[in-house]
This record gives C-alpha cells, structure tokens and sequence, in this order.
C-alpha cells in the first residue's frame, strides 16, 4: 500500500508541467514543501526542463513549401468539388425519379385511353363470343314465331344487358336451357346494380357488357342505319377497314366459300333487318377486337348469315351521295340488289388494315385519312370517297350477281364499277368479270373489248393468263366450236377468277 | 481544418503557418538530421493534404498533425536504422567543420551572433546530444511534452499508448536527462547562471 508520500510523488510530474487542478497543485504543494524527497524530485524535474528549455526553436524551411500550398490548393477544388456531389447525386436521383412518374402517369392515361381501342386478342374474343352469342339469338329468332322473334332483338342471353331482365321472362319454352343461364346473368346483374346503383354499371371498357346495349340502340328504326352511325362513331375508326372488304378479300372469301361454305340462303331483308343489324361485328364496341373475332369465327364451316336490308342500303348510299354535290353521276346500288353476303368477312382480320395497297383503294379506308378527323374535307375528297365507295360496293354487288348467275345484272354492276374510275385490283376484276360474264352469256363481240383491255392493261396478272389460256384452248377447238367451247370455259373459270 | 475541408485553400495556408515550425522542430529533434527532418515535414503535411476527409471535428488539429508527424519519423528511424550512418559524435569530415563534431555541426545553424553563436555552440550540442541518448518512446513523449506542450492524455492518443506509459515514460527520460546532462557537464543552475535559458 502506497502511502502519502508515494502519491505525491506520483504527482510531481503533473505538478511540474501543470497538468493538476488547482485543488489538487495546492495539496502537492504543500506536501513538497513538508517533504524534503518530493521537495528534491521536484527540483530535479525542474532543473533538467530548465537545461532543456535552452534549446531554441529553428525556423522550418521555405524549401517545398510553396509546391505544399499548390497542392493544398488542388485538393481544396478537389473537396469542393466533392462537396458539391451531395446535392448533385440528390438532383441525380431526384431528377430520373420526377421524370419516371411523369411518364408513368402519362403511360397509365394513355393506357386507360387505349382500352376504349383496345385491339388485344383479349378484347377481340369477347367481341367475338358476343358476336357467337348474337348470332346463335339470331338463328334462334328465324326459327321462331314472328311475336316472339320482336321480343328477342335484344340479345337474351347475354348477361349484361339490364333490359334483358324484363325481356328474359318471354323466351318461349324451347330456350328454357338457355333461359337458365341467362338467370344466372341476371342475378349477377342485378347484384351490380344493386351494389353500384345504376343499371349501366357493367359499362366498363373492355368488357363486352356495353355492347347489347349499343347493338339494341343501333338496332332501333329510328336511328340511322347501322353502318351510317358507324362511320360516325370516330372509337370505332379501325372497324371502318375491317368491316369493308379488303383487296385480297375476294380472293380469299371468294375462294372460301367455293371450298367450304355452300351459298347462304336468300336473307328475308324487312323483318329481321334489326336482329341482322344487331348480329353485325361493326357494331359498335368498346373494344376493337371485333376483326380478330371475326378471324376467330371463319374457321366455322357453318355459312354466317349475317345481312343488310337492301333499303338500308340503297338510302345509306343515297345519304352519302347526296352529301357529294360534285360527284358526276352518282349510281346508288339498285334497289333490287340482294342483300351483299358477308361469307367473305371470313377473311377479315387486323393485319390487312394496315395495309396501303392499291387494292384497298376501295375500301372506306379511303376516307380515314386527317382531313376527316379535322373536318377540313374538301369537295374533291369528298367525291373521290364517295366514288369509292360506289365502286366497291357495285363490285361487291357484281360478285353476288355472279355467284347468283344473273349475268345481266352483273355486267350492269361491272360497267358501273368501271364508270366510278376503278383502277388497279378492282379494275382487272371488273373486266375479268364483263369477260367472263359476255363469254358466259356467248356475247363474245362484247367479251372481246374487256378480255382484250384486261390483257393489255394487266398482261402479267392471274386474271389475264386465265383469259389467254381460255382463248388458246377456244382456238385449238376450232373457230366452228369457239363460242361453245368459250361458254364451257367461262363459268368453270368464274370462281378462280376470282384470284386476280 | 474544416474550412479547408469545404474547399478554401488559404485555411490549409493558416495551418501550415500555425504549425509548421512547431511540428519541423519536434520531427528535427526526434531524427536527429535537418535533411531527413525536411523530407518527413514535408511529407507530413503531403499527408495532411491527402488526409483531410479522414479527418474527423472530434480531435483536435494538433493531436492530429503529431500522430502522422510521430509516425513518419518512427518510419524515417526505421529506415534509417537500415543504413549505415555516421554517428553524431562522429568528427566531420569537411573543411569548415573546424575540429566540430557532426552533432554540433546538425545544431549549429547558419546567421547567428557571435554570442548567441559562442553559447550555442557550447550549450546546444550537449543538449542534442542528450536528447539523442534517450530511447525514441521517452524521446518522443518529452518533445512532445516539453517542447510542443503537449498534455500527457494528448501524448498518449498520438504514440498510441496509455497516458501511465506516457508518464512513465516521461519519467525516465527526465531521469535520463538529467544524467546525460550531468555527465556532459551541464546542469540548469549553470544554465541559469548565464542566463542564456530563453
């Protein structure tokens, strides 16, 4: 155990360089002065740091010293440089984060304003379910009394409607099965309406409840025909190419229904001119997937019998060339045309509407151009439209005619096609077509003039080898057979004449 | 220091003018040669320079600059232990030596008056001498204590030891001091006697 002395011993060092409190300097103080050892250290440590004290100071050196400073000043900028960092990775980040929200919202507006376009094969099988389910009504109503058929106009078996609710109850006894089904719609429907309070609450974009709603709208006498308000509804500007025939389409619908399909039934135009309208995939939808539904439904073998009235017809064609003061000699379609068969739809999909070719010269396309969106239309573009749509539909007409064999009516048709300018893929089959139908009809002093402008016109194209080869097999039968020989060649090459 | 740190260059300047004679002096004394001294001060502050983000507000500048000067020296003394150098007691070899020893030669700087020459030129060398007898750990912690003022809880952050070992420590180079003094012929009284003691 140390005693007192010791410690303050241990202090003396403290003491000599002033490293004690002042309570405590006193204290070792006074013990040094009472102790004769501390008293002596203290005056040994004293004396060595008085003989050390005698040491002076030397002055640093300037060597170097300015090449320091420079160099302190870099790093300086450095740091500086380094300080400024912390605000500019903040910005960095900051910035990318603004800009990524800024797209996302834009991304999600476009997005929400898409799905009233939406072209998804999502959206292109509920329109084509609906359209399946329409058109099973549809046959559904041919086979029933005309009383009940009025009642079922509107689609019954689609859930979504709320007026179906009403009409349900109705459906005579053979859709009983049926009928179940639709209770279950209907349950579920009144489920929404209760819970959301409004009858129009399956009108989400996308689904395909909003469309029995439009099709039961559209399907009204009092409105404009279908086809009219079509072209009206801008939402449904992609359907306007889909639902017109394309270029290729007579080829491929032409050929479809030779091989497959037998030819429909003569349509009963006045009566189910609504439920046919109704059945039409142009009827509006919030979705545009009523061209993939269509290529959804082709593959059926079952012909589809969806129709126009030819009144419908002839005063949509009126309507639309009254509009057109400088069209020369518009040609509405003849009212005793037959309702245009839609077997070729079959060939309709979404691919070919971003087609430009020339063969889509006729197609409603023709007047989805910016002017029409901006309503600058000018007169000159306003009949070429309407020129076009004359041309395809006489052509479509001619293409009946044919597959009816009224030749007469045909050629009218055909000549009239040519007279609203036709060019292109429309011209070569016109004058295939007033070939064909002259040989057909063993008028070949008329075939002659349209088999040899289809030749010189379009010598490389199918249509024109089938002429020629049709005239070389007439020349090796004998000029004495020639008219017989042509009369047997003309309507066994009428269907793939259709390849032009 | 922290102004420096942000970027302003003349803080370094300050600095450097606060603490450079100081800091040579501590690092001439602890190596023993003015040459070797330059190149650790100079080094020293290169250090200090590059270091400046490393340094944190919570110690104090001077603790700092010591602990990086201390351990360039201990590295410049290793080094040099490496090499075969003269001893200071060494005599010179070159002309203007006048018979001096290589210790008195080191301390014995240029542009001194007669008197101030005449005494050191007695006084200083012995002091030197004294001071380079001591082991560098007592060494270090009296010019660390005596002449940069160093306290002792200070002394024991830039050796890295505890503050006992520094007075410890302390204690046996003012013993050793004292008796190198003694055997040179040099004692405080004396000292104080000429009154040459600044």
């Amino acid at each position: 155990m140390k005693n007192a002395a010791h410690q303050y011993e241990d202090k003396l060092l403290e003491f000599a360089y002033g490293e004690l409190s002042q309570h405590e300097a006193e204290a070792v103080d006074a013990h040094v002065r009472g102790c004769a050892n501390c008293a002596e250290a203290l005056a040994e440590i004293r004396s060595v740091r008085a003989t050390m004290a005698a040491l002076p100071a030397e002055p640093a050196p300037d060597a170097g010293l300015e090449s320091l400073l420079a160099y302190a000043a870099q790093a300086a900028e450095r740091n500086a440089a380094a300080a400024k960092p912390s605000v500019s990775i903040w910005k960095r980040f900051l910035t990318p984060m603004v800009s990524l929200m800024a797209l996302a919202t834009v991304g999600v507006i476009a997005w929400r304003a898409n799905q009233e376009f939406d072209t998804s094969p999502a959206s292109a099988a509920a329109d084509g379910k609906l359209e399946a389910m329409v058109e099973k009504q549809k046959r559904k109503a041919q086979e029933q009394p005309e009383g009940a058929q009025v009642q079922q106009n509107v689609p019954a078996d689609l859930p979504a409607a709320p007026v179906v609710a009403a009409v349900a109850p109705q459906v005579p006894e053979p859709q009983r099965e049926e009928k179940k089904s639709v209770a279950k719609a209907e349950e579920l429907n009144k489920a929404m309406a209760g819970k959301l309070g409004k009858g129009d609450a399956w009108g989400e974009p996308g689904t395909a409840a909003p469309a029995p709603q439009s099709v039961t709208r559209r399907a009204s006498p009092k409105t404009k025909s279908a086809a009219d308000e079509l072209r009206q509804d801008f939402s449904n500007a992609a359907l306007r190419g889909a639902n017109e025939p394309l270029a290729d389409d007579g080829v491929q619908g032409g050929a479809r229904a030779k091989d497959v399909a037998p030819p429909p039934p003569p349509p009963k135009p006045a009566k189910t001119a609504p439920v046919v309208l109704s059945a039409d995939p142009s009827a509006p939808s919030y979705g545009l997937g009523s061209g993939g539904g269509l290529s959804t439904q082709e593959a059926k073998p079952a012909p589809r019998p969806v129709e126009k009235s030819a009144k419908e017809e002839e005063s949509r064609a009126r309507a639309e060339v009254a509009t057109a003061p400088t069209t020369p000699a518009p040609t509405p379609a003849p009212s005793s045309a037959p309702p245009m068969k839609k077997a070729s739809r079959g060939s309709y999909s979404l691919a070919p509407l971003g087609s430009t070719s020339s063969g889509y010269a006729g197609d409603d396309s023709v007047a989805l151009d910016k002017s029409d969106a901006l309503g600058v239309d000018n007169d000159a573009k306003f009949a070429e439209r309407s020129r076009a749509e004359q041309r395809t539909r006489s052509l479509e007409a001619a293409r009946v005619a044919s597959s009816r064999g009224d030749r007469a009516e045909e050629i009218q048709l055909l000549l009239q096609t040519l007279q609203n300018g036709a060019t292109g893929y429309e011209k070569t089959e016109a004058l295939k077509r007033l070939c064909d139908a002259y040989e057909a009809l063993g008028d070949t002093a008329r075939a002659d003039p349209y088999c040899d402008q289809l030749l010189r016109e379009f010598p490389n194209t199918v249509a024109a080898k089938v002429v020629t080869e049709r005239r070389n097999r007439v020349q090796r039968a004998g000029p004495s057979s020639a008219s017989d020989a042509r009369k047997k060649a003309a309507p066994a090459e009428a269907a793939p004449a259709q390849s032009y | 220091m922290l102004a420096f740190k942000s970027g302003d260059a003349r803080a370094f300047a300050t600095l450097v003018q606060r603490h450079r004679g100081p800091v040579y002096n501590f690092i001439l004394r602890y190596v023993g040669h003015r040459q070797r001294a330059e190149d650790v001060l100079q080094e020293t502050w290169l250090k200090v320079v590059r270091s400046s983000s490393e340094w944190q507000p919570k110690a104090r500048f001077t603790t700092w600059v010591y602990t990086i000067a201390r351990n360039l020296c201990v590295d410049s003394a290793r080094k040099e232990s490496f090499r075969k150098t003269d001893s200071l007691d060494a005599p010179a070899s070159n002309d203007e030596s006048d018979g001096r020893t290589k210790g008195e030669l080191v301390a014995d700087p240029m542009g001194q008056t007669p008197d101030r020459a005449a005494h050191n030129t007695r006084l200083r060398p012995l002091i030197e001498q004294a001071l380079l007898s001591l082991p560098s750990e007592q060494r270090e912690v009296f010019l660390l204590r005596e002449y940069q003022g160093i306290g002792f809880k200070e002394i024991a952050e830039v050796t890295g030891v505890n503050e006992n070992t520094v007075k410890s420590r302390m204690r046996y180079a003012l013993e050793g001091l004292r008796k190198r003094l003694g055997e040179l012929g040099v004692d405080g009284e004396l000292i104080n006697a000429e009154g040459t003691v600044a």
